[in-house]
């Protein structure tokens, strides 16, 4: 097995979500063009300036982990939480896509069915690119030097024993 | 990581690995040189983790039956031969020993009452080992003779399968 040859768990990942809800892809896309801006300007700051930056992603970037996890764990249905919908750019308003689900824990309960895929895959990567990786600073940087889980791990391992990142 | 991995699949879970890349979205050597062991490990090894379903035992072993223990070595306790994860996958039982033993591995999970869904077993492998183990069962489990070469690193998977 090469881990690269999880390309059909991409794919099929992608054909079980896209019919759902994309309202969550919607989300992280645009969280991350957001982030993309700050970028430029992030270079070359102190390291004082930078703390405070971080310390404001970190309240910021909750609701995109909110959505990255839930859809790590397959709960399309949490898709967007935690972010303002239904106005557009514009501050028209638009219509959600329909989906199946109701924003309420029945109608997931009763409704959610983990694909196979998901219980076959057992193995995944990911990684992510946000404006913490420019000064390889931040909370990925602290885990380098602790030998802890950095913060978005945290769910899958809340041990200092081991690094399941492996930054 | 393996043994974390081998825990969090006995136990029916999925694992998602975090590999952090740099400003430019190249991964460092470190990393690298991880993603490469993990990738040794799992061609010998990777039949025990994809496509497997929990047994009805999830593991056994000195680490497991601290009290508290969530998984392997959640306190820092090193795992040793006798701490073993289960997964299934048909008519196969894979037993992942999260150490090697020197001679012999028992599985007190595997006594001669306990009865398997696929039988008497029949045959006993160790992955990336060419011949097929010696081994016996009595009341305190199931006794595997061991080759005298480590067969890899980090953890070891024995294949139990049925008569043929």
């Amino acid at each position: 097995m090469a881990i690269s040859t999880k390309e059909s768990y991409f794919r099929d990942c992608h054909v079980a979500r896209a019919p759902r809800n994309d309202t969550m892809f919607n989300a992280f896309t645009l969280d991350t063009r957001t982030i993309a801006s700050r970028v430029s300007f992030m270079r070359g700051m102190s390291h004082s300036e930078w703390r405070k930056i971080m310390a404001f992603e970190r309240g910021a970037m909750k609701p995109i982990a909110a959505c990255v996890l839930a859809g790590a764990l397959c709960l399309l249905g949490f898709a967007g939480a935690g972010r303002p919908r239904g106005t557009g750019p514009a501050g028209q308003t638009q219509a959600a896509a329909p989906g199946p689900y109701q924003p309420s824990w029945d109608s997931l309960v009763q409704q959610y069915e983990c694909p196979e895929w998901f219980r076959d895959a057992k193995f995944g990567i990911w990684a992510h690119w946000t404006a913490q990786c420019v000064p390889e600073q931040g909370e990925t940087r602290r885990a380098r030097i602790t030998n802890q889980s950095a913060r978005w791990s945290r769910p899958w391992s809340t041990s200092s024993a081991r690094t399941v990142t492996c930054s | 990581m393996v043994q974390t991995l081998v825990d969090i699949v006995s136990k029916n879970g999925n694992m998602l690995l975090n590999i952090p890349v740099r400003g430019d979205g190249t991964i460092d050597d470190a990393e690298m040189k991880f993603i490469e062991g993990l990738t040794r490990w799992m061609d010998t090894n990777g039949e025990a983790i994809f496509s497997t379903r929990p047994w009805k035992v999830s593991g056994e072993g000195p680490v497991r039956e601290k009290e508290g223990t969530s998984y392997d070595n959640e306190r820092g306790l090193p795992n040793t031969s006798e701490d073993i994860r289960f997964t299934t996958k048909g008519n196969v039982l894979y037993a992942v020993l999260l150490g090697w033993p020197e001679k012999q591995a028992v599985i007190k999970s595997l006594p001669s009452s306990e009865k398997l869904w696929f039988g008497e077993i029949g045959k006993v492998e160790l992955l990336g080992a060419k011949q097929p183990l010696k081994f016996s069962r009595n009341d305190q489990g199931l006794t595997v003779e061991m080759p005298p070469e480590k067969t890899g690193d980090h953890a070891f998977v024995l294949k139990i399968s049925g008569k043929s």
